[in-house]
This record gives C-alpha cells, structure tokens and sequence, in this order.
C-alpha cells in the first residue's frame, strides 16, 4: 500500500462541501468504513486513485456474488444433521464470509443494512433447515439491495422465513362465524417498521406538526384491513429439500379473505384476490409520502451518521422520490445519494455529534479486513456472537425480535445527548457487560484469530520497528483520518515498550489499543 | 461511579419538573407545583431499613385471559365463546382456581392459567395480588371517549417498543427518564454508591434511568471482568495502563464520553460487586433464564450490607409473548418458566428474611384481543399482573373486570380491553411503599392526580 504512514495524519484540510475532489488515503479509508464492511488497503488506493465516485460506481454495476444459499449448498449443508433449529453454524460461517470476503461489499453491506430493518431471526423460523431460511432471506436484500424499493418490499412479503418471522404464515381469512379475525401481525410492522413509521413526516424527515401535534399514519381500522391481504400465504411445496425456502410462499385462496380491504385510504374491493391484494397493498405502502425519508435516515444511520441534519434526509428523500430519471424507489439512487453526500463526505470531524457508534459486528469485519483474514481453509467457522460477556453482544440474523438489535430513535437515557436530543441506536447495546465483553473478544481474535481465519500481519509486522508508523497504518485502516495524532503518539510510545525481537506483539498491541479507543468506536 | 454533583434542592425540582414534562403526554394539562412539599423529601430511611422492587418485564405482550381466566360459570362461557379456538379448557382450570382473603366484585372467579400453579399459594397466603385491567391511561378512560378523541391517549398504542416505553417511563420510545428512576432519585442519599441503585440483567431499559445515573447492567453471574486489564499486555504494563486510561478518559464527543463512562464504570462496579457477591449464596432451583436473572438479584440483595444499598430497583425481563400464532403451544411454557421462577425467588427471599422487604411485579407492554386469530391473539391494550411480596396485601383483587364481550363497554377496537387501572396507579403504590411523599409521586407520575385522591392500596398497614 502506498503512502500510508503519512496518511494517518488527522486534520487533512477538507475540500468545500461542493466537490468532492480526489480523496487522501485517510478520507477514502471513512469513506470505506461507511460503504463496505471496512477498509482493505487496496481498496483504499482504489478510492485514492479513481475517487469515490468512480469507485462506487464500479461497484454498483458488480453482479451479486456467490449467494449464501448457494455456498450452504455447496458445503453440503442441506443434510439431516441441519434440519432442525439447533445451533445453525454453518449460517455463521457464509455470513461472515461474505462480510469479510465479498467482492460486491457495497450491495453486500446495503444487504446487511436491509437486515437490521426487514428484521428476520433465526431461531424464529419455523420451517425445517432454517439456516437456509435466513441464509435465503440475506440473499433476496441483497437482490434488491440496489433494486426497486417496491419490488423489495413484495419480495420481503412473500418470503417464507419472514411469514413465519411475523407469523402470517397459514394466516386464514376472517370469520364472521367464530369471531375469528385474520392475524395483524404483519399487517402492523409492514407499516410501523418496514415503510411509513407511526407518524406522518416532512420530506426531511421531521415529523409533520399539525395544530402543534403529530399526526399518526395509521389507525388501529387500518391495520385491521391490511391484516386481511396478509391471508392465504404459506410454505409453497414440500419440505423434502431445501428449495421451498427460495420459493415466494404460495397462495391458497380459498384461506384468503376476499372481503373488502381498506388501509391508508385506499380500498381493495372486495372479491380481489390474494395476490393482486399483495401487489395492490405494496404499491399503496410504497407510494406513501414517508417511504423516502422513513426508510433513507434508516439507510443513512446504518452507513454514516446517527443523526443526520434534516437537509441531508432531504437530498436522500429526493432521490427516493426521483432518481433523476423519473423513478421512484431506485435503492441503487439513495445509496448513492447517502455515500456521496457532502455531509457524509466532508463532515467537520471535531463536531460532538457528528458519526454513530460502529455496530460491534462492524468491528468485527473491520478489524478482518484491514489485516487480510481469511479462512485457511474454507470453513469460516465463525461462532454465535451473541453472548456479551465474550463476544459481540450482537450476531447476524440472530435479532431477538423484530425490533433489530437496536431501535434507530433510541435515545440513551441521562447523558447530554438525550438533553440534546440526539439518538444513539448502537448504545442501546454497549452497557457495562457488554463494554468488558468486547474487549475479552477482541484480545483473543487480535491474538490469535478465531478458528480457521487467520492473518500472518505481513506488512504491519514490517512496520513493527517504527511503533510511530506502525500505530499510523493500524490508524489509518481502522478509523480513517478521524483518529487523533495525540492518541496515535500515546499508543506508539506504549508500543515501544514491547521489545523489538517480538515484532508480532507489538502488532498485536498496537490493534488492540487502536481498536479499543473510543476514537475508534465512533465512526466517523 | 458518581458522575455528577450532589442534587440541590433546586436542580432537584427542575429535574422533575423536566422528567414530568417529557413524562405527560402532549396533551396533558401542565403541572401544578407544591413548592413546600419538595423541600422535604431527602431522609427517607432509617438506618438499616432496605426496601427493593423488582420488576419483571414480560416482553411481547402477554395475553391476560389465558394467563388469569374467568372462572365462574357465566363469565367462563363468555370467554370460551369469545376466544374459541385459544380458549383453555375449563375442567384444566379447577386445581389453579384463586380462593383468596377476598372476593371479587360481583362473586367473579378467577383462576390461574394451569402452567402458573406455583403462584397459586402465594396468592393464597396473602402474598400475591392479582391487578385487573391495567395498562397506560393519562386520564380515566370510556370507550365513548376513546372512540370521539375525546380525552388524551397513550401515544403509539399497539406498538411494542412505545408501549413498552410507557410501562417504564410513561412516555413512547425516546423516553429520556423511567419512573422507578426518577423514584430512586428522591433516595439518592440513601445509597453508598448510586451506581447500584438501579440494576438490570434483563437487558436495555429505560424504567431506571434517572437523573444521575441509567440502569446499570450485570449478567447472570454478575459483572463482567475485563481481562485484558488483569495482565500485563504483552508484558508491557505501559500498555495495559494506556489501556485503561483510553477506554475510561472522559471525551468531547457525545457517543465517545458515553463509551468512556460506561467502559469506567464497568471496571469500578466490577471490582466492587465482584467482592461483594463472593460469599452470597441463594438457596433454591434457578435454572430457566428468567430464573437466573432473578437469582442475582436475590444475591444481590443478599449482598445489599456489603454495596451499603438501602433502596433499590430492579430490572429482569423475559421474551416471547408476542404470541400472534401458536399461543397455546408457547404461551403455557413461558408462563411454567414465570411461575416457577417468582416462586422459586419468592421462596429464597424468605429463607433469606427479607420477603417483606422486596416487591415483585410484572408488567408487559399491552394485552392482546379477545378473539382469536386462527391459533393466537394480537396486540390490546389493557391486561392482568401481579404483585408479590411479604408486605403486599395480597389474595385480592385490585381493578375490575368488564363483562366479557368483545364489542361491550370494557372493550375497544374489536376486543381490546380497555384499562381501568393506570400504570401510573401501580408505580405509586410501589412508590409510596418504598417511602416517596405524596407530593413526590405527583411529580414522579404526573398523570395520578387524575386518578383520585387515593392511592391504590397494595400494602399492609
């Protein structure tokens, strides 16, 4: 890699807002963390060299790569031994393969974005091989992750591990007889947390104030009329190999209610089938005016910042709404839009607020990434990291609920961002538990990797005799240009009492104390 | 760790007054102050006095018909014509029909869902009570009222987190203070270490966040060690100090001096709870992962003269209620694991001496609807808990149950029960047992006052 113990340096003069000129290692290094599951060093002279525009572009025009399903198939996985809901490793194991080796890392990231909206557990899927249900369900975000927000959130409706996620799977019509009514499970969350939200909002994403007050986007009526579409659906075919877990559920109409369906405005008359319901149902959802700001701080928070200043909503909204083409709802428009950002770009990065806490499954990657890990072997034997006493507190596709893993407005109670109205999401998941078992995690796999993947530290080990440029490329892959020359100082000087014959320690060191450092926990 | 000053009288006031402003609904009419009750609220305890609440989250949403059912014959059959297909089965219902101190309104039975058996003694002995229809109200409710917009609501009912984010903090999601926090505000003094006053193994919540300080977390074996801290890095201490020194020095940015406290408090709470709990053990089975939960707090409080803690709050949480589909293939085991977890905690809290020190309750974002949906019910509003402890005037009743009928009067929305009892009643119940003044609970709960003069009396004496 070139130039990289120069480019540590924190306080690069930052261009106008205006253009977005040819970035230092350091900006393309930020810019990675919120594009890609971290910064590698060829990715970061790509960026140096072709810009972000140009780099961002050649990688929305990649194909998607190797699906999980597909690897889960070619391992072999579909067998006896994974058709029930015990430990599901091998989930894991394509998961973080793909985080961490992936060519197509922006569609892939955007994918696991996705998956921290359009919620999915695993352990919530009651179908056999639900490895294969969640591995399916990460694969159609990320078919759709640069596609049609409408033909995502269809797709999302109809895929089997998310009806048994929000349990509109077997979901029958009403029944005036019984009193039985349809399950609004789905119904509910399709609109609370999959589209419009509870309240109704302004292009830039403020709520909607009328006569002083909030106004909700929908009514208790309106989910019990939705709920009525979301009837009929179930697992379509056998459960003799695993394909039915890629097949859209299949429709039973005698199960699906035909009564008249009515929900934000719009009327299905009644005797309309299932699925032009579904179709219709969608396209109503998606047509609604929050869709694009709802849905864009999300993606924003996700990638970039956790609080967004109303303008940037609103240049991303815009995009939702238009792609410049006339289209709406082209995702491939609003990542754009989110990444290229001014805001995103050329932040003041000694702004108190500016940045989100990196979501610890980030740090993860990030740290496999910059340092070239990859599996010796293939297996990618990668554990449940869940547990928040030595792991992440956090694990992919292992949400306990619907909710993600955190909510986008949550707020941590008693600190001077809730007094300044700030929302932290990834806080909600750092408390005292979960900060020690971070840094139990993170001392093993420095050391010594997890399992099959392995780093040899090649070219930090080559630094190891300059702590100062060491710690300065350990910087610069981690946190980009937003880690301070004051701390950087401090680590070499630490470093440097690690004798010289133990090259690999100080590495070793170094990784840690940078990746420890809530400089570094922020991004930027 | 004590982040701040001591509270002065004044700043004390404008905390309320603030947690009271975020608390009301939007629509609530803005407080009255009584200036001379506030002066007054800072030595509550005597020494050696201890008094801790613990509350058990049943997250989801749990269904109150099938966990408290009517019993008596004509209620019964309106809850088997109306829930159908999710019903229980009367004849399952006879071994956990409640015969308390008390009956009723009306001559109603009531009995336990089958799964919760181990509860029925202690209701029976007078240390459980059975609360009916509550849930999040800003004033009293009728269904006319609801159905015109006539008074102000709940904000975002039906939704899980802002309900959630009502039971604890009486306001929706973004809540910046929870109730039993701002309680414990009023005994800040009352503590060695303020950082043990509210204590979560349930995970995030905002019911314990106060001015000072939020919930602070500890897993199932207590607190969690930072190893690297205990050797020194690569044999270099240089490195383990500097260790210590970046994840604990307070920080400009807002997320960074969040990450650095936590990180410092993490490490100071752990060497103190850590000594603490050595020799505190808790006699019983406490196997499930609710249970587990409520065995450190058990040791914990069995650890109460070691932390120097005379009040205390306490946070456990189960998951799994949102039983939209299969509620009669989940719901029972979930409810087996809560029965047998409170009575197991309730049991070592005696054997420990302290039962009439420690109030139990449960509280779960919303009930559900009456009817069915095929195999589960969806999200309601009001719903049934309990209270437990050696000091709850327990083997009653508290609230009213409506007539069973899914359009009637005590039902909105096609079946959802509509509250008659407001969480706010509860908590100051709790609250006033656990010492607040009067005063102190109207700013704590700034929607009681619509509720009546008179508390809710869930205690003896």
């Amino acid at each position: 890699m070139s130039a990289t113990p120069s480019a540590a340096a924190p306080q690069s003069a930052a261009p106008s807002a205006s253009t977005l000129g040819r970035p230092t290692p350091g900006q393309a290094s930020r810019f990675l963390a919120q594009a890609t599951f971290g910064p590698t060093p060829a990715d970061i002279d790509a960026v140096v060299r072709d810009g972000y525009a140009a780099w961002l572009d050649a990688q929305l025009a990649l194909a998607p790569s190797q699906t999980h399903f597909d690897w889960l198939l070619q391992q072999g996985k579909n067998t006896e031994e994974f058709k029930g809901n015990g430990i599901n490793a091998p989930l894991e194991s394509t998961l973080w393969r793909k985080f961490i080796s992936a060519p197509d890392q922006v569609r892939t990231r955007v994918a696991f974005s996705l998956s921290e909206i359009f919620v999915v557990g695993v352990s919530s899927i009651t179908a056999s091989w639900p490895l294969f249900g969640a591995a399916g369900f990460m694969d159609l975000l990320a078919e759709h992750a640069l596609g049609n927000y409408e033909e995502l959130l269809a797709a999302v409706s109809q895929n089997l591990s998310m009806g048994c996620m929000l349990t509109y799977r077997g979901n029958r019509k009403e029944d005036p007889k019984t009193g039985r009514h349809p399950d609004e499970n789905y119904a509910r969350e399709i609109m609370q947390l999959f589209s419009i939200g509870l309240l109704e909002l302004e292009p830039d994403g403020s709520v909607r104030m009328v006569n002083g007050a909030p106004v909700e986007t929908y009514s208790n009526a309106d989910v019990q009329g939705l709920a009525k579409v979301f009837t009929g659906w179930d697992i379509n075919g056998p459960e003799t190999d695993v394909e039915f877990h890629r097949r859209p559920m299949a429709l039973n109409n005698a199960l699906h209610s035909m009564a008249e369906k009515r929900f934000l405005g719009a009327v299905i008359p009644a005797g309309t089938d299932g699925h032009l319901s579904l179709k219709r149902a969608v396209e109503v959802i998606s047509a609604h005016p929050n869709v694009g700001p709802f849905i864009g701080t999300q993606l924003i928070q996700r990638l970039v910042t956790s609080n967004p200043s109303p303008a940037y909503v609103g240049r991303v909204a815009a995009a939702f709404d238009d792609d410049g083409a006339g289209r709406r709802g082209n995702l491939k428009a609003v990542v754009r839009a989110i990444l290229l950002d001014p805001e995103a770009r050329n932040p003041d990065l000694a702004a108190p607020d500016w940045g989100k806490v990196r979501e610890p499954i980030l740090r993860f990657s990030g740290w496999a990434r910059a340092f070239g890990a990859r599996s010796v072997n293939g297996a990618w034997a990668m554990p449940d990291t869940t547990d928040n006493t030595i792991r992440l507190a956090q694990s992919p596709m292992r949400s306990a609920s619907v909710f993600n893993f955190f909510r986008p407005r949550y707020v941590p109670p008693v600190t001077e961002l809730a007094r300044r109205n700030l929302v932290a999401p990834e806080l909600q998941i750092t408390d005292e538990t979960s900060v020690a078992g971070y840094l139990n995690f993170l001392a093993i796999y420095v050391d010594r990797g997890w399992e099959d993947l392995q780093t040899p530290y090649t070219a930090e080990i080559a630094l190891a005799r300059d702590p100062a440029a060491l710690v300065a490329r350990v910087a610069l892959l981690l946190a980009g240009d937003a880690f301070s020359g004051q701390t950087a100082a401090a680590i070499a000087q630490a470093v440097s009492s690690i004798p010289p014959e133990r090259p690999r320690d100080r590495v070793r060191a170094a990784i840690t104390l940078v990746a420890a450092s809530p400089e570094y926990l922020v991004q930027k | 760790m004590n982040r701040g000053p001591t509270m002065k009288g004044s700043s004390r006031r404008e905390f309320l007054l603030r947690a009271c402003a975020l608390g009301a609904s939007h629509a609530a009419a803005p407080l009255a102050l009584n200036l001379a009750a506030l002066g007054a609220a800072a030595a509550q305890s005597a020494p050696g006095d201890y008094k801790a609440l613990v509350c058990v989250f049943l997250y989801g949403g749990n269904d109150p018909y099938n966990s408290v059912v009517p019993y008596d014959a004509a209620a019964y059959r309106a809850y088997a014509q109306a829930r159908g297909d999710i019903a229980l089965a009367r004849d399952a219902l006879q071994a956990t029909v409640l015969r308390g101190k008390e009956a009723a309104a009306g001559g109603a039975q009531f009995a336990l869902a089958p799964s919760l058996a181990p509860l029925k003694p202690l209701y029976e002995a007078g240390d459980m009570a059975v609360l009916l229809n509550i849930g999040p109200l800003v004033v009293p409710t009728t269904k006319a009222e609801y159905i015109g917009a006539r008074v102000p609501l709940p904000p975002k009912l039906f939704s899980h987190n802002d309900q959630q984010s009502y039971w604890q903090a009486l306001a929706p999601e973004g809540a910046s203070s929870g109730w039993a926090g701002r309680l414990t505000d009023l005994f800040a003094g009352a503590n060695a270490q303020r950082t043990f006053t509210g204590i979560t193994a349930g995970g995030s919540t905002v019911l314990l966040a106060g001015r000072q300080v939020a919930g602070y977390r500890v897993g199932i074996h207590g607190s969690t060690r930072m190893e690297l801290l205990t050797r020194d890095m690569y044999g270099s201490s240089d490195c383990t100090a500097l260790l210590r020194k970046l994840i604990t020095q307070p920080r400009e940015h807002l997320m960074e001096r969040e990450l650095s406290r936590i990180a410092a408090q993490s490490i100071d709470a752990d060497a103190k709870l850590r000594a603490a709990l050595a020799d505190v053990a808790v006699p019983g089975d406490f196997s499930s992962p609710l249970a587990q939960q409520l065995k450190i707090v058990a040791r914990i409080i069995g650890a109460r003269q070691a932390l120097g803690a005379r009040r205390q709050v306490f946070f456990v949480s189960q998951n799994g209620y949102d039983n939209h589909a299969g509620l009669n293939d989940t719901h029972p085991a979930l409810l087996r694991e809560l029965g047998q977890s409170l009575a197991a905690f309730q049991h070592a809290l005696s054997a420990m001496g302290v039962a009439d020190r420690v109030t139990t309750f449960t509280a779960s974002e919303f009930g559900r609807t009456l009817g069915s949906n095929g195999n589960g019910s969806d999200h309601g509003w009001g719903s049934h808990h309990f209270v437990l402890g050696g000091a709850v005037k327990g083997g009653r009743y508290y609230g009213q149950h409506p007539e069973i009928a899914r359009d009637g009067p005590g039902f909105v929305d096609n079946g959802r029960l509509l509250p008659t009892l407001a969480v706010d009643q509860l908590g100051a119940a709790l609250g006033g047992w656990f010492g607040a003044s009067r005063s102190d609970l109207a700013l704590v709960f700034p929607n009681l006052k619509h509720f009546g003069p008179e508390p809710l009396a869930l205690f003896e004496g």
